[in-house]
């Protein structure tokens, strides 16, 4: 495990559309591992690992965007205003954030006093439009900087939690993790298929990474490497997954069946406890990647996470320790029955 | 300006899938150049200037939203459905006009509010075209007959009211900025699309920029202002210049084309705003994701009351964006 | 004339969005002979080729295979199945069903609390389908999960049968209809080359259609369905969409297209001059695979022509089998004057 790198990506702050900021470092982190590596013009990155024979080539996608919200405008007493689209507005009263105008700058989320407020105001979520970033500036100042259409991220604290650990953007930052991890674990193997980590764009938003670095790269398979949700005091067993169970995968009619099985006989074969999740659309870059061109079968294996979409989403590592293992052995011991089967039996 | 162009512009009928007439309209306007005009086999009017440099895409689209005949009851009314995201409430009580130039007042069924409409929905309108019963009304009309907001022009130093300036203001730009191309400052090896069905699901541009392979696109169109009374739209004012889009519900800009776009405006100094939207889209979206990624942007117009008769502009916001493309293309 | 027994055995068939082998199979068996070539990509559509070699516009007609159904996507410590909707399917039409779980077709019934039992307040509600559940008889979890794995898909039981002259009831004639109309289709002589698209998972968003087109793209594409009636009691006449035994149905403009304008209007003049009854889809709802066709690389010509039907996407649904061969004849010779 590799904890500081795990740390240094959620640290790291790249909201939808300027997912370059974490090229660099994934760059310096995996170009030892791979035979290539490349930034793509969608905000994509991607490296690729070659195998022999390499006839096929599997893609590991995970997206490198975090959520995070937008200035909308500028009060004239210097205050901005955001939206987001992903954020809960339920979160930002009393948070810390970034500016990431011309140079990054800090603010911060105020709520009128509540001894100013009636009884029934404080019962109810501020709406967003009514929400302001205060950054101390006066509007001529703070125009200098900042202008509209920059992006706000959460400020990040890595916290070890007893068993768990805490950060923003675990979602999907966790995924990029698992695949360096996997990719690193296979430096000095030969894999039967090329294998492809795809740092994909604006899964938060559009999913452009997803929809066009696939039809750039190509794949013949793919597994989507995200997040799904973690049990918590209100959230019901039936909805979400325990943190520590194993890794989560996704089960449904959007999911190719060969690919499945062989994900799920790998973690019964190397006695990888899983956890299953049922559901129409996994909601993940996976969605996007199955139709591209003639059609990528694709998975879907996620960490269990609780709070997403909040500056302290909570994971286990174990969990994602386990992914990683499971993926290793998954691309170890595809073989030739494998490729027959996935091109035979649809 | 040329204000003969963009009247003539704003009175072609050209609902999602019957843009026949505003296509003739930019046809004959585009005479000096039309050796290079072509339609592809999806509909879209396609101008290729070649020159020597990556390909760029600028696309506006010719339709306008509209509604379609679904039925024609036995005492002569129509009933409709919606093409493009018409709103309801500015329906009612419009004057409309039918693909062959027939004409019909919008009402609604009013039994439960006879006097003002509450929350209306397309089920519940109807549109008299003054048949007494079906028969003559099939005459008129059949089943699947297009109509849109009888247009009207309007216009008061540089603001324009009419109908449809969704997005025929796009094609205006577009047709300015083509006849204007100096082919020997050109930096692009230049695509001038003029898209079909856009309001639809921004479907012309999708095919179009599939066919063309674009390295770069940039859509024009409208996007809402918000300097109205009391208005839930954000920041953009008419007259402060051409917005430059950052995102909308469909998009992010792609960063490139973005900062080229407001680099070439400051250089300029032509005024321009930036845009950040949460609803809607254009057919930047289309190009966007097309194969491996398309660079792609956008240039809005600040409309007040897009989707409604009474869409206003500013065409000093028109101009500008003439002058920035210009200068945007040239090398 | 109509293939009824083809028709019977695929609105019997297993086929929920992602899980439609069954359907696949027979289908394949029924145009193998016919077709120059026959595939199966890798989101399971199937695609059968004929007259590839020769000149000319390629035409496709398409179906989608899949039904509406449920998934079993969690099991209770007591032995309940709890599922979710795969497709549109209205809460109010699950209680008091019958289905058949899996490739093994395990029975089970969609249970609901007695009315003796429910309030006052309960009697007036709908369940909403996270509520409700399905028995299979199982005593515990372990049990149950022996018999039915997660992810199991689920279907009506519904048995497929004549109830009059010219009706029929049965489930999932949205689209096994157009794949059997497809499939007698594909037997007849063309001079064009002819696509035949048998698409999965249209229920969950037409996702099938999104890449069958890659591979082939035709010029022309005629989307097969069976589509919304609401001839019924109350629904006012510009709401009722479309009516059983008015004709086949062909759409202007759904909520994925404006079909083909020109095309649309040869395909009238055929049904005038051929003296075969036809009506418009009058209200702008539902899309189909036309949507995504229509998208296909630069660009496809579609049209839209279906088998009014009505309660479709419910255990039960039913047709006139002179819409069916209507429409049969009304695309066969279309297809003659392209």
């Amino acid at each position: 495990m590799d904890e500081a790198l795990l740390r240094r990506l959620t640290d790291m702050s790249a909201v939808s559309g300027e997912e370059e900021k974490l090229h660099h470092l994934l760059e310096s982190k995996l170009s030892s591992f791979v035979e290539k590596t490349n930034s793509l013009k969608n905000g994509s990155f991607y490296a690729l690992k070659k195998g022999s024979p390499g006839k096929c080539t599997l893609m590991l996608d995970a997206h490198i965007d975090e959520v995070g919200a937008f200035v909308t405008g500028v009060t004239k007493e210097g205050f901005l205003r955001i939206h987001s689209c992903s954020i809960d507005k339920k979160i930002l009263p009393g948070a810390i954030v970034f500016i990431h105008g011309k140079e990054t700058i800090k603010g911060v989320i105020g709520l009128k006093p509540y001894h100013l407020e009636t009884p029934e105001e404080i019962k109810k979520a501020v709406p967003m439009d009514k929400l302001f970033v205060d950054c101390g500036m006066s509007k001529e100042d703070i125009e200098k900087i900042v202008r509209i259409g920059d992006t706000v991220s959460f400020t990040t604290d890595f916290l070890h939690l007893q068993n768990f650990i805490s950060n923003k953007s675990i979602d999907d930052r966790v995924g990029v993790y698992v695949i360096v991890e996997v990719l690193r674990n296979l430096k000095r193997k030969t894999p039967v298929v090329n294998v492809v980590g795809h740092f994909a764009s604006q899964e938060e938003v559009t999913g452009l990474g997803a929809i066009t670095s696939t039809y750039y790269l190509k794949p013949d398979f793919a597994i989507a490497i995200d997040v799904t949700h973690g049990t918590s005091p209100d959230v019901f067993k039936r909805d979400a997954f325990e943190l520590g169970k194993g890794p989560v995968v996704f089960l449904g009619p959007g999911i190719d069946s060969v690919v499945l099985r062989k994900i799920v006989d790998t973690a019964k074969k190397y006695n990888i406890p899983i956890q299953k999740e049922v559901d129409i659309s996994s909601g993940t870059d996976q969605v996007e990647i199955q139709i591209v061109g003639k059609g990528i079968p694709s998975v879907v294996v996620s960490v269990a996470e609780r709070y997403m979409h909040t500056p302290v989403e909570v994971i286990d590592m174990e969990d994602v320790q386990k992914i990683i293992n499971l993926l290793t052995l998954f691309i170890e011991d595809l073989d030739e029955q494998f490729m027959e089967a996935l091109y035979g039996e649809h | 300006m040329n204000e003969n162009f963009l009247r003539n512009l704003v009175f072609a009928f050209g609902p999602s899938s019957k843009e026949k007439a505003v296509k003739k309209v930019i046809t004959q306007e585009l005479g000096k150049v039309s050796d290079r005009i072509s339609e592809d086999k999806f509909g879209n009017l396609v101008v290729h200037i070649k020159g020597e440099g990556p390909k760029l895409m600028v696309a506006a689209h010719l339709d306008q939203i509209g509604v379609m005949v679904t039925d024609v009851d036995k005492n002569g009314f129509l009933r409709l459905g919606e093409v493009g995201r018409i709103r309801k409430s500015f329906l009612i009580g419009q004057k409309l006009i039918f693909e062959n130039g027939v004409e019909g007042f919008v009402y609604y069924e009013d039994k439960k509010s006879p006097w003002e409409a509450k929350e209306p929905k397309m089920e519940n309108l109807f549109v008299d075209i003054g048949a007494e019963d079906k028969g003559t009304a099939r005459k008129l009309v059949d089943i699947g007959t297009q109509g849109v907001y009888k247009p009207s022009f309007y216009s008061f130093r540089s603001r324009v009211t009419a109908p449809a300036l969704d997005d025929r203001i796009g094609c205006y730009i577009l047709a300015e900025l083509i006849k204007g191309i100096n082919k020997k400052k050109l930096a692009y090896d230049f695509y001038g699309v003029f898209t079909v069905q856009e309001e639809i699901g921004v479907k012309g541009a999708k095919v179009s920029s599939y066919e063309i392979t674009p390295d770069f696109g940039i859509a024009i169109d409208v996007t809402d202002a918000g300097d109205m009374p009391e208005t839930s739209a954000l920041s953009l004012s008419l007259g402060k210049g051409p917005a430059i889009k950052v995102m909308d519900r469909g998009m992010i800009a792609s960063k490139s084309v973005k900062n080229n776009l407001i680099a070439t405006a400051e250089k300029s100094k032509i005024p321009y705003q930036l845009e950040v939207i949460t609803a809607g889209t254009t057919d930047a979206y289309a190009m966007q994701v097309t194969k491996s990624g398309v660079e792609t942007g956008a240039l809005s117009i600040s409309t007040r009351y897009i989707h409604t008769p009474g869409e206003t502009l500013d065409l000093n916001d028109v101009l500008n964006a003439v002058k920035l493309l210009k200068k945007f293309i040239e090398k | 004339m109509a293939n009824i027994e083809l028709i019977e055995k695929l609105s019997n068939a297993f086929g929920v969005s992602g899980y439609e082998h069954d359907v696949r199979d027979i289908l394949k068996r029924e145009v193998r002979e016919y077709a120059d070539k026959v595939e199966v990509d890798v989101l399971g559509n199937l695609i059968a080729l004929k007259n590839i070699q020769k000149k000319g516009h390629m035409v496709a007609l398409n179906a989608h295979m899949d039904e509406v159904g449920l998934i079993v996507d969690y099991i209770e410590d007591d032995g309940f199945l709890r599922f979710k909707k795969v497709g549109g399917i209205d809460d109010r039409v699950l209680p008091g069903k019958r289905v058949l779980i899996g490739k093994s077709k395990i029975p089970g019934v969609i249970g609901i609390k007695a009315i003796h039992l429910q309030s006052k307040e309960d009697e007036k509600k709908a369940v909403p389908s996270k509520n409700l559940y399905i028995d299979i008889g199982a005593k515990n979890r372990e049990e149950a999960e022996k018999i039915v794995p997660l992810s199991t898909p689920v279907v009506f039981k519904t048995k497929f049968e004549k109830i009059s002259r010219s009706v029929y009831i049965g489930k999932a004639f949205d689209d096994r209809l157009g794949c059997a109309i497809a499939a007698e289709l594909l037997k007849k002589d063309y001079n064009f080359p002819l696509m035949v698209l048998f698409t999965t998972k249209e229920e969950i968003g037409l996702r099938g259609a999104a890449v069958g087109t890659y591979k082939y793209t035709p010029d022309i594409s005629i989307t097969i369905e069976g589509t919304i009636s609401a001839d019924l009691p109350e629904v006012k006449d510009h709401l009722k969409c479309t009516k059983i035994k008015k004709g086949p149905v062909i759409t202007i403009k759904d909520s994925g297209v404006i079909t083909d304008n020109d095309l649309r209007e040869k395909l009238i003049s055929v049904a005038k001059r051929k003296k075969i009854p036809y009506q418009f889809k009058q209200v702008i709802a539902g899309g189909t695979d036309s949507y995504r066709i229509q998208l296909s690389k630069r660009g496809v010509k579609v049209l839209t022509v279906a088998v009014p039907v009505r309660y479709i996407h419910s255990p039960v649904s039913l047709f006139n089998i002179e819409d069916y061969d209507n429409t049969l004849k009304l695309i066969g010779e279309f297809l003659k004057i392209l």
